[in-house]
């Protein structure tokens, strides 16, 4: 009977191991809400400084590369369509069982826009309502995780609450498992929100027209019994590991707030009242401030209550909240951090030494030349009447063949506007410049093409980047400039 | 209580422990065994555990009655009452319905509508097994086959043991309850082959059995929608579906029993690959079909009353057989169609031995094998389109389906195959009873389990954990719905 129970207990340690290993491989990994959790895990223990926590809107509204350059923190950002103020505290839990951020900043739009899964979020019988968006099983297993799985599915909790068992008939379909997998083994944490979010697509004038011709009922947007439950269930939480608590709005389209704010404003009310009494807790409602963005900072999208930014407007919002945060919040014990990233080197005045290995060059804009019979000019104005900015040049770093590295381009307004171009720049042929440095550097010429509504008029400077497969980030700055008119 | 559930997975090691720590304590033991077999019942409904203690305290009270009295008539009232009791509860629960049903049908085909409506019965799970059971010990004690027993928790636990209880193997008094006097000793690989044999059941019922299910529900329960092919597909995985199904739920019974020291009997013995249908009834449901030849067949008069009246009795075996099985005309035809094939097959014998001698098929090799095999298993999966059929005019439907509406062409395209299925499913069920086919008959030649203990751990290791990482995975459970095991119904 011993070793019977004995060789029981070893042979569940093993299942159990087992199981665990194999868990995260049954969600699809090349979601990018998975990955936001992923990334979560990834991060050292009690690193961050800021956390943010909300639904896609969130995802599509602050680039936390942008906002740590800004304010020289270190944030991270959990993300999940659809996220319900239910879902962000016990996602909120887990977080906390791993940072102990100064600040915990709430993205509202899920208390806002009025939708029965936003709005009901437990039922009669005080259990959650199953949502469309499954974020409790993106977490690692733990207490934050049962406490959500138990009120969501109280009588089906083992069965929810490992992935294994949950989505085990995931195999079905093997080319997302496939993909999953594959997303899973390549995940770099690092690289996770650095380029998913760049979209230069904006609205189009029949979508704007739609938006204008639409009526939305604001009747709806208020905060329910159920959310303010978990708001303070949130508050709690805040004075239990004494962080800051930072709720904000994500600009919408103008056209649809001019039609909505009266709607906003009740919320915001109602979300100041409940907050009144507690002193760690601010709210920061961008829209009121800014009249919400117009069409070129909106991803297009169906004309309804829902709207995701894209680059443009992301850029534009983390600015605003970067600069709120430096305004109101102190990180008296913060080191200077290590270079993570590309907006780490061109947002924070460092230094851009130097680099003869660094070779670059920029041929035309728009069919332009910098360089014309011998004279050299420094600036390309982009006239009204021309949609798109075309930028053709060339890079190569020595002992870096061009199949090891990605290429980039950014295009620097001032501190407050970068833009940064998503992925390897496409190539083109090079030739008389290839003659000119010799053979080796044949792959090196790249193009690249972007909507002038993408970017703010103003004066850009150029910049050539080159990352390593291993990391390294090198930056050139070209000393020209484009100026859109 | 399904043993495909968490909540026996919580109940089975709690017992187990609690089991082999009183072992030695025979009336504590039994105590413990009937409190959980009353358990794991009540689990499903418990106002029916009522049945169950009066068939076993009138059972026991007139085995005992029985044995006193030498006078004859005596001892036939009381196996009346016995008889009553028993196949009162059986006839009410499971066929009173069926009665009114087939009275106002009879009426209507002489053009006279009757007004009667059919009465709000739940059937009690595993009626039919128990009550058998029972019936087997007051049958043998009034035969003098069996002297009755003395020890009410003894018997109690013989009638509710929890492994068996509700579909079987329907056991013998002179074969089980003799097990509830004994004391065991913990025997480690006794234990340790019960739980193989438990995880080998579990994965034929979760594996093959329900996602079988998904194909033959979407097809039987949507007749209309589909064609001779798919008819062939449903009908085909049906058979398998139905063996792993109850085959599985055998192998787990008597893995439990053999964990507490148990032994029940063997009930499958690998049926499909039988070369005529009364060997594949002698590999069925050993256990129902071994009860019908000793309570009725023989009590009929068996074959020694001339020719006609053994094809009577055979057929109104299997007849009863089919009733026995479900309360529908279904039932009864699937029962009849065996019962006219066995008279067939027993009828010809001496002109096909003849026959198949001329043409070489009576030798004993792999071909005639397939290809009697073959045959068999047709006619049984004929036979199994009336046992699945939700009625009557369904089954008539299919079956004129696989003759006038059946297109070749359809065999290999995904919209047939993948009925029900997600994508792969259909690669997944057939390794699988790939697997299990080779296993049988890999286990008929040699002892694999024997084979298999005498591997290094490792192997073994592994090869227990990818039975259970098989079944987590592969296994058909949660939103898909967990399937009851199909006898249950019975």
């Amino acid at each position: 009977m011993r070793a019977l129970l004995s060789k029981s207990l070893v042979f569940a340690a093993i299942l159990v191991f087992i199981l665990l290993k194999i868990e995260p491989y049954f969600v699809d990994n090349s979601s990018w809400d998975v990955s936001s959790f992923n990334s979560f895990y990834e991060e050292d223990k009690n690193s961050s400084d800021i956390v943010f926590i909300g639904s896609s809107h969130l995802n599509k509204g602050i680039d936390t590369y942008i906002l740590d350059a800004n304010c020289n923190t270190n944030s991270i950002k959990i993300s999940g369509a659809g996220m319900n103020i239910a879902q962000t505290y016990f996602n909120l839990k887990e977080v906390l069982t791993r940072q102990s951020p100064k600040i915990v900043s709430i993205e509202t739009f899920g208390l806002i826009v009025p939708n029965d899964k936003y709005n009901n979020s437990i039922d009669e019988n005080g259990n959650m309502v199953l949502k469309s968006y499954n974020t409790e099983y993106y977490k690692r297993f733990g207490m934050a995780k049962l406490e959500e799985i138990s009120s969501i599915y109280p009588d089906d909790k083992v069965f929810h609450m490992f992935n294994f068992f949950r989505f085990h008939d995931v195999w079905t379909d093997v080319e997302t498992l496939s993909k999953s997998i594959d997303a899973k083994l390549s995940f770099n944490p690092k690289k996770i929100n650095q380029d998913i979010n760049k979209y230069t697509s904006y609205f189009s004038d029949v979508q704007m027209k739609a938006y204008q011709n639409k009526e939305f009922d604001t009747k709806d947007f208020f905060i329910s019994d159920d959310e303010k439950l978990f708001l303070e269930k949130i508050i709690q939480l805040s004075k239990e590991h004494n962080f800051e608590l930072l709720f904000f709005t994500v600009p919408v389209l103008d056209v649809y707030y001019k039609k909505t704010a009266i709607g906003f404003k009740r919320v915001e009310n109602e979300l100041r009242e409940i907050f009144k009494s507690h002193k760690n807790i601010t709210y920061y409602d961008i829209n009121s401030g800014v009249g919400g963005y117009d069409k070129t900072r909106f991803l297009p999208g169906n004309v309804n209550n829902n709207q995701h930014l894209n680059y443009k407007g992301i850029i534009n919002t983390t600015h605003l909240v970067s600069k709120f945060i430096k305004k109101n919040y102190k990180f008296d014990s913060h080191l200077k951090k290590p270079v993570r990233s590309i907006e780490d080197i061109l947002y924070s005045h460092r230094k851009i030494e130097k680099d003869t290995s660094f070779l670059s060059y920029i041929s035309t804009v728009n069919g332009v030349k910098f360089n014309v019979d011998g004279k050299a000019k420094t600036t390309i104005v982009i006239p009204k009447n021309q949609k798109y900015i075309t930028i053709k040049g060339w890079m190569f770093k020595d002992e870096l063949p061009s199949r090891k590295t990605t290429r980039k381009i950014a295009l620097k307004k001032n501190n407050s506007f970068i833009f940064i171009s998503k992925g390897d720049l496409s190539k083109r042929s090079v030739k008389n410049i290839a003659n000119k440095y010799g053979e080796d550097y044949l792959e090196s010429g790249y193009q690249f093409k972007i909507d002038k509504n993408a970017l703010e008029k103003g004066k850009y400077k150029i910049y050539n980047i080159i990352e390593s497969d291993k990391g390294d980030i090198l930056v050139k700055d070209m000393w020209k400039w484009i100026t859109i008119e | 209580m399904l043993f495909n559930s968490l909540d026996f997975a919580i109940f089975f090691p709690i017992v187990f422990v609690l089991y082999w720590l009183v072992a030695k304590n025979l009336t504590l033991r039994n105590i413990l065994i009937l409190v959980a077999s009353y358990t794991f019942y009540g689990w499903w409904d418990w106002r029916f555990l009522f049945l169950i203690a009066v068939s076993t305290l009138v059972d026991f009270y007139v085995g005992k009655q029985m044995h006193k009295t030498e006078d004859k008539r005596k001892r036939k009232q009381l196996l009346f009452v016995s008889l009553f009791v028993n196949l009162g509860f059986l006839i009410y629960f499971k066929y009173t319905n069926f009665f009114i049903e087939s009275f106002v049908d009879s009426f209507r085909l002489f053009g006279k509508a009757l007004e009667v409506s059919t009465l709000n019965i739940i059937l009690p799970v595993g009626i039919s097994f128990y009550t058998f059971q029972t019936l087997s010990y007051t049958i043998d004690i009034y035969r003098r086959q069996l002297k009755p027993t003395n020890d009410i928790i003894a018997f109690s636990a013989f009638v509710a043991f929890f492994p068996q209880l509700v579909a079987g193997p329907i056991e013998r008094a002179s074969h089980l309850l003799p097990q509830f006097y004994k004391t065991y000793t913990f025997n480690y690989k006794l234990v340790k082959s019960g739980l193989l044999l438990m995880a080998f059941g579990l994965f034929k019922k979760m594996v093959i059995a329900d996602r079988a299910a998904l194909y033959v529900n979407q097809v039987y329960n949507n007749v209309d929608d589909y064609g001779g092919v798919g008819y062939m597909y449903a009908t085909v995985l049906f058979a398998f579906q139905i063996y792993c199904d109850f085959s599985g739920y055998s192998d787990i019974a008597i893995g439990l029993g053999r964990t507490m020291g148990f032994d029940l009997m063997k009930n499958f013995n690998s049926p499909y690959i039988s070369k005529s249908l009364t060997e594949f009834w002698r590999r069925w449901h050993i256990s129902l079909s071994t009860w019908f030849r000793d309570y009725l067949y023989i009590p009929l008069g068996g074959n020694k009353k001339g020719k006609f009246r053994t094809y009577a009795n055979i057929f109104i075996v299997f007849v009863v057989s089919g009733f026995w099985h479900g309360a529908a005309m279904t039932f009864i035809i699937w029962g009849a169609i065996h019962g006219v094939v066995l008279m067939i097959e027993k009828g010809t014998f001496t002109f096909r031995k003849r026959v198949f001698s001329k043409l070489g098929l009576d030798k004993v090799n792999f071909s005639n094998h397939l290809f009697f095999g073959f045959i068999i298993f047709s006619i049984v999966c004929f036979a199994w389109v009336f046992f699945r059929a939700n009625s009557l005019s369904d089954s008539f439907q299919i079956v004129s389906g696989f003759f006038n509406n059946f297109n070749l062409s359809n065999i290999f395209k995904k919209d047939t195959y993948l009925i029900g299925f997600k994508p792969n499913e259909f690669k997944i069920i057939s390794i699988a009873i790939l697997l299990l086919f080779l296993f049988e008959y890999l286990h008929r030649k040699h002892n694999v389990i024997k084979y298999l203990n005498n591997q290094a751990t490792v192997f073994r290791w592994l090869f227990y954990l990818s039975i259970v990482l098989s079944i987590v995975v592969f296994g058909i459970y949660g939103d898909r719905n967990i399937q009851e095991f199909i006898y249950f119904q019975f």
